[in-house]
């Protein structure tokens, strides 16, 4: 299994456990993970120039193209951007014929023909490799860490783009991966609600909010929380911290990326699973690991 | 051969999308065709002159008209071919406006050009038809024994056919013999069905087929032969007391169906007490064959042995009236019906049925009083991520409904309910609406994301929205 990794801006300069822990993962799997040379998925801008964004993302999904490879993106906004893209391309021909003339006019590019897929890290995990071949491949179960998982927004939303892989407002497949690796996954009120990631720069107030209070229901029911997506590990992770400053008090909830608690799982040493990027200490997982 | 080609503009209806004058130019020269013209409306007098003059003037013995649907206009066509001395049958009615024109916006002219390529070859290969008078078989069939199989098959006996019912359950009655009362009368349910449902039983123009399924159907209008599988009931509906004297000793207990499994039955069980035919029947899935209940039957109406039954039915006509079903709860994980505290609204009828008017309060599994219950409406409907793109239609209204019965038994009830819009369409709903917030059912716009148990509730719904709850 070969595919063209997409990191994103975030992970590389902010997460870069979870880039770490998913190159060290995906090599013990056997799937290779082949750089690109990518820019920005274009995301950001996609409220302000819907054209200008696809045409960044049009751009990246041209050089995994070019080499002829799927693309994996690790960065659950990424993914959705990418794969939006692909499918906006395809069924609006007038967007299509606006996005190729910018890339010419600005690059001497044009995208078309047979189009790359487009998936987010995990559902590789989930579908390409398969629950049961990661469990076979599991070293050192993980039986007894309890594990609340954060599958965020963008990762099978919109329903339209995530073909139907996972229910889009129930969604089991990052439970069932989890499950994979011997921890137990469980049920928790408000699974779906969202980081507050996306609010950060408008209002900052509330964003720390919607974290804080998925936050305090976890607080002391669960060993770590589990979440595949940059801006959602910036929230959970960083900015417990910084509340816990601000307001006295620990809330005690350890964040890893799924790669992090796969890599245990499958017998990685903790130094190439970037445990030391986490802001939150996860001593307490690596001692129920048996690290 | 002669053949004549009439494209009409529609107004625009068809030459808004299709170019009709493109059309005309790319079938005139065809092989056969005397005449090729466009004109607007072409079902207008003017119109129809034209089509009368060609086949004057030209002699033409086909005529192919591309405008509407046949459903519109072939019959009108017809007769015009035909009082201008033409067979009837010889008229070609190619449909370029609905499955055309309206819906596409691109590539409609060359659909357009096929369609009328292809009704062309249609054309020539027309042979003149002679009208003839058959006898046709007049009895029907219909399947389904709801309020709406039921009512087709009385306005049918009414009028002197001879109707075949056929119902997959042992009792005909459907869905509406589990509701309590209707909206937005409160009128009683079983009051309004029952009696019709007896009427089924002794209308000498019907035939009832319970515990039976339509397994094939051959043949065609005024001509069918359909085969219908019947169950084994066990118990000759002739004989049989409703003692209840087998059920009594019968050892087995199953979730029962009319119940919406709330309540369990016995392998032998009468479906519900208005039953149609009015007998007890055998769950040969559930049996264990003990014969407790053959020994028991003072009428020896049981019988282990029973077999099923393939029959053969001559039909002239088919009337489906199959009904509805819920929709899989699978699909609505995120609302968590697998909770005991997380019913759906036909198993609240039959808590209303059951519970309230015996006078009883509504209670958790621990035997706690129920104070607050939500309502979630649209579960499933309108979502065509996860259900249906449509709307039922009749949630709000029946959900009003139940709200306001239980207000009227348990008025320390607090009911909630979630809504995305209140389509309260049909006359009197306004009113029944209003009745509902009068009498203090609280109203919340909005679908809730994600549900947890409360100690002193049913089930406590949560909003999506951080901070809030109720």
């Amino acid at each position: 299994m070969r595919y063209a990794v997409f990191l994103g801006c975030t992970i590389p300069s902010r997460q870069m456990n979870y880039e770490q822990s998913a190159r060290a993962v995906s090599e013990a799997l056997g799937i290779e993970l082949v750089d690109a040379d990518f820019g920005c998925c274009g995301f950001p801008i996609e409220p302000i120039d819907e054209v200008k964004a696809l045409s960044m993302a049009a751009m990246n999904l041209k050089k995994a193209q070019e080499k002829g490879l799927d693309v994996v993106a690790l960065c659950s906004a990424c993914g959705e951007m990418l794969a939006k893209a692909e499918e906006t391309l395809e069924k609006d021909e007038s967007t299509a014929k606006n996005v190729n003339r910018l890339l010419s006019k600005q690059l001497g590019l044009e995208y078309s023909g047979e189009r790359p897929r487009v998936i987010h890290f995990a559902r590789m995990l989930y579908e390409d490799v398969g629950t049961e071949r990661i469990r076979s491949m599991v070293k050192r179960p993980l039986g007894g860490l309890k594990i609340a998982t954060h599958p965020g927004c963008h990762y099978v939303r919109p329903s339209t783009l995530s073909g139907g892989f996972d229910d889009p407002e129930f969604p089991h497949s990052l439970d069932e991966l989890v499950e994979a690796t011997g921890a137990e996954a469980v049920d928790y009120v408000g699974k779906e609600d969202c980081c507050g990631g996306g609010i950060l720069a408008v209002r900052e107030d509330v964003a720390k909010a919607m974290t804080r209070k998925k936050l305090e229901t976890l607080s002391g029911k669960v060993d770590a929380m589990v979440l595949i997506c940059p801006f959602c590990g910036i929230m959970y992770d960083r900015y417990q911290k910084l509340m816990g400053a601000e307001m006295e008090k620990e809330f005690g909830v350890p964040v890893l990326y799924y790669p992090q608690l796969l890599g245990l799982a499958l017998g990685i040493d903790p130094e190439e699973l970037g445990f030391d990027v986490n802001s939150v200490s996860v001593d307490g997982v690596l001692e129920k690991a048996g690290v | 051969m002669a053949l004549g080609v009439f494209i009409c503009r529609c107004g625009g209806n068809i030459s808004g999308t299709v170019n009709c004058e493109e059309v005309r130019d790319a079938v005139k020269d065809m092989e056969r065709v005397t005449t090729a013209q466009v004109t607007d409306f072409l079902c207008s007098k003017p119109g129809l002159q034209v089509i009368r003059n060609a086949i004057q003037r030209r002699k033409l013995d086909r005529v192919l008209v591309a405008c509407c649907s046949p459903h519109m206009h072939e019959r009108m066509f017809q007769n015009v071919v035909e009082e201008e001395g033409m067979n009837r049958y010889q008229l070609v009615h190619v449909n370029v406006r609905e499955q055309c024109s309206w819906i596409h916006e691109k590539g409609a002219t060359e659909k357009a050009v096929n369609l009328v390529k292809g009704g062309i070859r249609r054309a020539l290969a027309l042979d003149p038809l002679e009208e003839k008078e058959v006898e046709l078989c007049r009895d029907v069939l219909v399947i389904g024994g709801g309020v709406a199989g039921i009512t087709a098959a009385l306005q049918l006996s009414e009028g002197g056919f001879k109707v075949n019912l056929v119902e997959r359950n042992p009792s005909i009655g459907g869905r509406m013999a589990q509701l309590s009362k209707t909206f937005p009368t409160l009128d009683c349910s079983p009051c309004i069905l029952s009696p019709r449902m007896a009427e089924v039983g002794n209308d000498k123009n019907i035939t009832l087929y319970t515990g039976a399924e339509v397994v094939d159907l051959t043949g065609g209008p005024g001509n069918y032969k359909a085969l219908v599988k019947q169950k084994a009931r066990g118990v000759d509906i002739d004989k049989c007391l409703k003692c209840a004297r087998c059920s009594t000793v019968c050892p087995t207990e199953v979730p029962n169906e009319f119940e919406e499994g709330l309540y369990p039955r016995k392998a032998i069980y009468l479906p519900f007490p208005q039953a149609v035919p009015s007998a007890y029947v055998i769950d040969f899935e559930n049996c264990q064959r003990c014969g407790n209940c053959v020994e028991a039957c003072p009428a020896k109406a049981v019988n282990l042995d029973d077999e099923d039954k393939m029959i053969e039915l001559d039909i002239g006509s088919v009337i489906v009236a199959t009904g509805f079903d819920l929709i899989d709860e699978e699909k609505l994980r995120s609302y968590r019906p697998e909770h005991p505290g997380v019913v759906n609204a036909l198993q609240v009828e039959r808590l209303i049925e059951n519970e309230l008017t015996e006078g009883k309060v509504l209670t958790t599994k621990d035997g706690d009083r129920i104070k607050s219950i939500a309502y979630v409406l649209c579960a499933g409907s309108r979502d065509p991520h996860r259900g249906v793109s449509y709307c039922s239609a009749v949630c709000c209204p029946y959900t009003i409904k139940q709200a306001v019965l239980l207000k009227k038994y348990l008025p320390y009830l607090k009911i909630y309910i979630y809504y995305t819009d209140m389509r309260m369409i049909g006359r009197g709903f306004e009113d029944f609406y209003r009745e509902a917030r009068e009498k203090g059912v609280f109203f919340i716009h909005g679908r809730p994301g994600d549900q947890e148990r409360g100690r002193a509730r049913g089930a406590l719904v949560r909003d999506g929205a951080p901070g809030w709850r109720r």
